[in-house]
């Protein structure tokens, strides 16, 4: 009956402060192994994310330094930024990609799957995203996904040539292949009486990723085709007698195509740089804005739950150690009477305290085991609804770019699917080491104050004193 | 030769700020082969006599010495462990385990030589002093008190010690068990050649005993039956 085996007895006979034992460690350390869990599922989401998004900024009108501006100077006025300066912003070597896009709403008569609009009943509405980019930042950042054909040609976005990447939903719904032609109507024709029929072929047909909702029904064409359907329209209003030229302008004011602009850049750490060099090159009202990026977006709801976890995961420590430390004192104060006979025997104090441990470590052994899955279940639950709860909270207070924006297509809704795909609970080496780590840690700290008592005990007085 | 030497032990309990002296200068001998019995009223000190012979406590001056050696200088845990066995009158078994196994628990403790088979011993040794195979697998808290005692003297026994010493052995038990207990005492001295010290206030035990000491005022004085 050396230590060891004396531990083993005092488990298997004690059952009672055992089996108490056994829950309470079992109950924190699921907390414990949720709160690792989470954490290292947390790590891994921010490094897997960060891995795989870059900062998305555009160049924005700000009204307000407008405003300011022109309180200053009654003279000012608002300048367009030239597409040559655009240009010359997206070729900085801080930009990974660079686009404009026009967007363009037509109607078709003979697609079906169309938005509705709210103004027209029974309309069948189509929203261009015009790219000038031949390759597609959205195909290259991985918000749409290439299902068949191809993406346009350098010759397709610089001549008017009416090419069309078309979601899959609408190609499924219209029997669409490769080379189809479709038709959708723009504008009004004065001559003929009725709108202007434009026919487009399909180069491509795609699937949206990870895109905002309200977008995945755009079809892709090139910018140019679509400034010259919107300026067709324009210039046929003029051939009413009845607009006058000043209507006109207003008209053209209103409908003119204008472009929004989108940067990826390198690195989020570019950015401060990136600012000042557009800034140069641009009037003081226009500003580069790098709203919420996704990565941003998707930090807070990690950051938030990893604090949160974290203080759990302490927490929980603290309560175990102060629990064990003090439920193991009271067991031992039961046990003075024992713990006295092995020091009368001669025992070394080294070997008391072992037993102690050993019979604490073993229980612990098995609830820490047990609540390892147990815990890691549970926090898979918990923490994908958090995570949930965490991003619809998120999305309440979002966004500083206007749906019409290019680059409002980067901070979609869908980030949560990217998310969810990097988050994953799972019980890898590291969270099973780390969990046991912690726990027998814990446990050692816990007999601490327990074997200070055991050195303090004098056998003589347990054994002769008092009721003898 | 002498086994045991007490000398010049002083030992006092702190009373406030004053000191009680429960023993005063006292030396003596203690051989192997012999039982004694060290006889005093209540409150004389025995009690804290036998508890600096088993190495629970040190004197406040004087020595105790096994053999030559001061036993400080072997070592207070290691002379309980290794020198002496002791049999209390609370008997001090632990409750949850067998009779065989708080037998196996002194003998997994001590440093001494034990035969391989531990296991045998522990049988055998409670079949010597009077517990069949079926009492020895019992938890202790099933035994009676004078088996409870016979497994204290056997467990005392188990390290191979020369020397053991007793508390009051007999003070929970009736006649006839106390009767046995002694018979037991006397063989362990004469038989096994033991030095076997008991500490009491029944002169049954006085009677049987080789040579008796009276501890009176502080003082250890022979004890004239
Ligand atoms: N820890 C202590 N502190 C102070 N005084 C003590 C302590 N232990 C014992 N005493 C006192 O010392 C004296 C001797 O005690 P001891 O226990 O040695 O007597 P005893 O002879 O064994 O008595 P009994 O026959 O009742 O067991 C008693 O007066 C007792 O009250
Ligand atoms: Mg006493």
């Amino acid at each position: 009956m050396n230590f060891a085996k004396r531990a083993i007895a005092g488990i298997a006979r004690k059952q009672g402060k055992t089996l108490i034992f056994l829950v309470i460690i079992f109950v924190l350390g699921n907390i414990i192994a949720g709160a690792v869990s989470i954490r290292l599922a947390v790590t891994n989401a921010q490094r897997v994310l960060s891995y795989k998004m870059s900062p998305v900024a555009s160049l924005g009108f700000d009204t307000e330094k407008y405003s300011a501006l022109l309180e200053k100077n009654p003279e000012l006025e608002a300048e367009a930024v030239s597409l040559e300066t655009l240009g010359e912003i997206g070729a900085s070597p801080y930009v990974k990609y660079f686009d404009y896009s026009a967007r363009l709403v037509v109607s078709s008569s003979t697609l079906t799957g169309g938005r509705a609009d709210p103004f027209f009943e029974s309309s069948n509405f189509f929203e261009f995203i015009g790219v000038n980019n031949p390759e597609l930042v959205d195909l290259k950042e991985e918000l749409i996904q290439l299902v068949s054909g191809r993406v346009f040609t350098e010759q397709e976005t610089k001549d008017l040539e009416y090419v069309a990447l078309v979601p899959q939903e609408i190609a499924e719904m219209n029997n669409l292949t490769i080379g189809s032609v479709i038709t959708f109507e723009c504008g009004f024709s004065y001559d003929t009486g009725k709108r202007r029929p434009y026919d487009f072929e399909i180069v491509g047909i795609y699937k949206a990723k990870t895109m905002t909702e309200e977008f995945k029904d755009g079809i892709y064409a090139p910018n140019k085709v679509l400034k010259e359907m919107n300026d067709l329209a324009n210039r046929e209003v003029l051939k009413d007698p009845n607009i006058s030229e000043e209507d006109y302008q207003s008209i053209v004011e209103t409908f003119r195509i204008y472009y929004t602009t989108l940067f990826i850049l390198n690195d989020p750490m570019d950015l401060e740089a990136f600012r000042e060099e557009t800034a140069a090159l641009v009037p003081a009202y226009y500003t580069v804005t790098v709203a919420s990026n996704n990565l941003e977006k998707l930090e807070a709801p990690l950051q938030s739950i990893r604090e949160v976890t974290t203080l759990v995961l302490y927490l929980a420590v603290v309560a175990a150690v102060l629990t064990m430390s003090l439920l193991i004192t009271l067991f031992l104060r039961d046990r003075r009477q024992e713990v006295g006979i092995y020091l009368s025997l001669g025992e070394r104090k080294f070997k008391v305290a072992g037993q102690i441990l050993v019979e604490v470590a073993v229980v612990a052994l098995i609830a820490i085991t047990l609540s390892l899955f147990t815990g890691n279940a549970l926090s898979g639950v918990i923490s994908e609804q958090m995570l949930a709860d965490q991003m619809l909270a998120d999305q309440a207070h979002e966004s500083q770019y206007s749906p019409g924006d290019y680059a409002y297509r980067y901070q979609g809704a869908t980030s949560a699917e990217q998310l969810a795909e990097a988050y994953t609970i799972s019980l890898n080496m590291t969270t099973v080491v780390l969990f046991y780590a912690i726990g027998f840690a814990t446990v050692c700290v816990s007999v601490l104050l327990p074997i200070f008592y055991i050195t303090r005990l004098n056998p003589k007085k347990i054994l002769m004193g008092g009721e003898l | 030769m002498s086994l045991v030497t007490v000398s010049e032990v002083n030992y006092f309990y702190a009373d406030g700020d004053s000191r009680r002296y429960i023993l005063k200068d006292i030396s003596c001998e203690f051989e192997r082969g012999k039982l004694y019995a060290i006889l005093g009223e209540s409150g004389s000190g025995k009690t804290t006599f036998l508890s600096l012979l088993a190495a629970l406590d040190k004197p406040k001056s004087g020595k105790v010495l096994y053999e030559t050696q001061d036993i400080s200088s072997i070592g207070f845990e290691k002379f309980r462990r290794n020198k002496i066995g002791i049999v209390f009158q609370a008997y001090n078994l632990i409750p949850y385990m067998t009779a065989a196994e708080n037998i196996k628990v002194a003998m997994s403790i001590t440093d001494n030589k034990l035969p391989k088979d531990i296991n045998e011993v522990a049988y055998n040794l409670l079949d010597y002093i009077g517990l069949d195979k079926a009492k020895a697998d019992r938890t202790v808290n099933k035994l009676s008190g004078g088996e409870q005692q016979r497994v204290a003297i056997a467990r005392a026994l188990a390290t191979n010690v020369d020397v053991v010493l007793a508390d009051e052995p007999t003070g929970n038990l009736d006649e006839d068990m106390e009767n046995e207990i002694i018979a037991i005492l006397q063989k362990l001295a004469h038989e096994h050649n033991k030095c076997v010290i008991v500490v009491t206030h029944s002169t049954q035990i006085a009677n049987q005993a080789d040579t008796v000491f009276k501890l009176r005022k502080g003082k250890l004085e022979p004890y004239e039956r």
